[in-house]
């Protein structure tokens, strides 16, 4: 017998054994004190929306099992053009692009994840104009094999403000090979509609009340990690969420076809109705919107059209209150969401130490929302203490129940929403990322990542429209210092 | 453990230092108390009380990994190396200065042997009422290995685990420099046969001389051939570096076991050994066709 042959079996069948090799390349250490820095810059197609996201982190070890972590952000964001501008509203389906919010600032990797929860942005002629400041700190505390963690924060931006905390445990047992994690989180949010002054004012509803309202979000997370080998693990993560209160979003609105005639508060109903041109409203709808297209009296009222058309069937947002055909964007009270994140870590020893990273991530809410995103990822190791990263991703999604990308009649459950995020569509991502170490504690790194959102591209079917698809580039550079 | 042992490391504060020792040692004792042949109450002890009835008995991922690594031993000793052998010490008492009854080791002879077991994972059972498996030449060297891992995982890189001569580098001192480790002669108390510099990894040593007895000027060491019941005559000492004291202890044993074969079986192997035979002549063999153990994943 070989001499390698004979050392192989021995040594095979000694690292079978528990315990013989510690648990190296897979982090599952607290955090070490260190510092981060980034900058990012967003660019969306059409140059709908500009963002730059200032980020730093530090983080520091209290004693010998604590540690304590301080996060804060500022973004500015801007519109190069008026969001609402003829080459996306082109066509047959209008759609109002006032207020978006691509949650920009984030990975793409968790682009929809939050869609339709976070803070819109406000949409002005001539730009979008924002900015956000967000800090937040955790404090984690280790006792032997049980890490039990706290963290609070708040985020304010014209138009929003979020305060939450979490709690999480997370427990080593079998030797570290196995971890189980829950947690639970809390957040109240307060969203309006910015009508100027950077927020203080509000604007209303053309029934005069306030357009927004608070949100509560309960969440609650379960993880499972096994360590497989002692070069891969693998990962489960459940996530429960029950958000009530104001979910719409307070800038947009959907349009409807096929209207009751508007008329005179204090009158008798009118046969006649509006009847859409759709073509000349679409024309009409851009940087100078000009009011409707004149609801045809009847013959008999012809001095009692009201100055401000009134629906009966939907709330207006003020801005549009010329728009008979449009109603604010109004979602159910309430939303309960869950996902199951799969994850697969394997380290590649034989190829310099290089990983690779396989995500699978299913998400369902009773919107009828159902998603799947598949993700993969390459770390390399580079000569020179550098390393490269590459992330490829597809993401489904199927409608909300409601969406509608045009509303042929009134509904009538009262919901509207033509909110591209609740659509039907697919999406490409990918990135590269480069970072390199200098003398062993500084990291500084650079990337780019770019997304490509197309209706067609998804498989999940329900509603959604060609005119939602958009791009996107972002390119980051960071800093990182280690103690 | 019966012997005396040593944990060597260095930590930033003595408080860590303490605390991961603690860790370290309850490793090794938890060990001793599951695989103790000495205590009644140990896992082993169950097993061997469990595995003679006719469904046998169903085994621990642990014990199964064993197993499985006593069955490698076994196979690449060509049937010398059998952890069913231990029970021959009856016979044998190495403290005192007599030699057994042979027809008491005839009977013993019996219930030697892995042929004699069915070990099909997770079930094993034995076929001869009375067998008793022996960990004597794997249980300590594990202990020393997981001992170590558990300092690595808790963040020291420097230290030695020396359970009774069976020693496990964590890692070499803070300025890299290696652990001098010192080897006895076997046949003069208090001198060095060599001394060795290991920077990682695991150095063993198997003798003839700890354990003996000596009757009329010949010596009778305590590593018995499971086939005759009787000491192998051949070497008087082996050591052998290898990445894990596990290993580099089983192929000590083995090689005292293949006694004048077993230069030849340590070159086959490919591991850095030093041997000395019963005339005294001392061998060396430098790493073989591998100069570092393959460490493949699973």
């Amino acid at each position: 017998m070989a001499a390698t042959d004979r050392l192989a079996a021995f040594t095979a069948a000694a690292l079978a054994l528990p315990g013989m090799v510690a648990a190296q390349g897979l982090d599952l250490s607290p955090e070490a004190p260190a510092i981060d820095s980034g900058y990012s810059n967003y660019q969306e197609s059409n140059g709908r929306m500009s963002v730059q996201a200032f980020q730093n982190d530090a983080s520091l070890r209290l004693g010998e099992d604590v540690n304590f972590r301080v996060n804060s952000t500022l973004d500015f964001i801007g519109g190069g053009s008026n969001p609402m501008n003829l080459s996306q509203i082109g066509g047959a389906s209008p759609t109002f692009y006032w207020g978006r919010n691509n949650n920009y600032g984030r990975k793409y990797g968790e682009l929809e994840l939050s869609q339709a929860t976070q803070g819109p942005q406000r949409g002005r002629q001539g730009g979008i104009h924002d900015q956000r400041l967000a800090i937040d700190g955790a404090l984690s505390v280790a006792l032997d094999d049980l890490t039990l963690g706290v963290a609070g924060g708040n985020s304010t931006e014209w138009d929003y403000i979020s305060n939450f905390f979490n709690l999480d445990a997370r427990w080593d047992i079998n030797r570290k090979a196995t971890t189980l994690a829950a947690g639970f989180g809390y957040a109240s949010d307060t969203v309006w509609a910015d009508g100027g002054n950077q927020g203080r004012i509000h604007q209303q509803y053309t029934d005069g009340t306030v357009i927004g309202g608070d949100k509560n979000t309960y969440q609650g997370l379960l993880g499972l990690t096994q360590v497989l080998d002692k070069n891969s693990l693998l990962q489960v993560n459940l996530t429960v969420a029950n958000s009530s209160g104001f979910l719409s979003d307070p800038y947009k609105s959907a349009w409807v076809n096929d209207v009751p005639a508007v008329r005179s508060p204090s009158r008798r109903s009118a046969s006649a109705r509006a009847a859409p041109d759709m073509s000349t409203h679409s024309g009409a709808s851009g940087g100078s919107p000009e009011p409707s297209p004149s609801p045809v009296p009847a013959p008999d009222q012809p001095a009692e059209v009201p100055a401000t058309p009134v629906n009966t069937f939907c709330r207006q947002n003020v801005p549009f209150s010329f728009q008979v055909n449009l109603c604010a964007d109004t979602r159910p009270g309430s939303r309960i969401q869950s996902a199951v994140l799969l994850r697969y870590v394997r380290n590649i020893p034989e190829l310099d130490a290089a990983a690779l990273h396989l995500d699978y991530r299913f998400y369902s809410d009773d919107w009828n929302v159902d998603s799947h995103t598949f993700e993969a990822g390459w770390l390399q190791p580079l000569p020179y203490e550098t390393l490269l990263t590459f992330r490829l991703r597809y993401y489904t999604q199927r409608s909300a129940y409601f969406y509608q990308t045009v509303y042929d009649h009134p509904t009538a459950d009262g919901l509207y929403s033509s909110d591209y995020r609740l659509a039907s569509f697919g999406a490409v991502g990918g990135g590269l990322q480069v970072n390199k170490t200098f003398f062993g504690m500084l990291q500084i790194g650079g990337g780019v990542d770019l997304y490509q959102r197309t209706q067609g591209m998804g498989f999940m079917g329900g509603t959604g429209s060609h005119v939602d698809n958009f791009s996107f580039a972002l390119y980051s550079v960071n800093l990182n210092l280690k103690f | 453990m019966g012997s005396p042992c040593h944990l060597i490391l260095y930590a930033e504060t003595e408080t860590e230092a303490r605390a991961v020792a603690r860790e370290a040692i309850g490793e090794v004792q938890v060990l001793e108390a599951r695989y103790s042949r000495y205590r009644p109450d140990s896992l082993l002890s169950r097993i061997n009380a469990q595995a003679g009835s006719k469904t046998g008995v169903v085994v621990d991922d642990e014990m199964a990994a064993l197993l499985d690594y006593a069955r490698t031993c076994y196979e690449q000793s060509d049937g010398l190396f059998d952890v069913t052998s231990g029970i021959l010490r009856r016979a044998w008492n190495f403290a005192g200065d007599r030699l057994p009854e042979p027809r008491d080791v005839e009977a013993l002879l019996e219930r030697v042997g892995w042929n004699k077991l069915r070990w099909e994972r997770p079930v094993l059972r034995f076929e001869v009422p009375g067998m008793e498996l022996d960990f004597g030449g794997i249980g300590k060297e594990y202990a020393a290995d997981r001992a170590a891992t558990r300092c690595l995982e808790r963040g020291i890189t420097a230290g030695v685990v020396n359970l009774g001569g069976d020693l496990r580098v964590i890692g070499p001192h803070p300025d890299g420099t290696a652990w001098e480790v010192g080897i006895n002669h076997p046949r003069e108390p208090g001198k060095l046969l060599a001394t060795l510099s290991v920077r990682s990894g695991a150095i063993t040593t198997s003798g003839d001389y700890e354990r003996c007895i000596s009757v009329d000027g010949r010596r009778y060491g305590h590593i018995l051939d499971p086939r005759t019941g009787w000491p192998v005559q051949g070497l008087a000492s082996v050591s052998v570096a290898a990445s894990h004291a596990l290993i580099a202890g089983s192929a000590c044993t083995i090689a005292m076991l293949k006694a004048s074969d077993g230069p030849e079986w340590l070159r086959s192997l490919g591991l850095p050994a030093l041997w000395m035979d019963l005339d005294g002549r001392i061998g060396r063999h430098e790493a073989g066709p591998v100069e570092r153990p393959e460490t493949r994943p699973l």
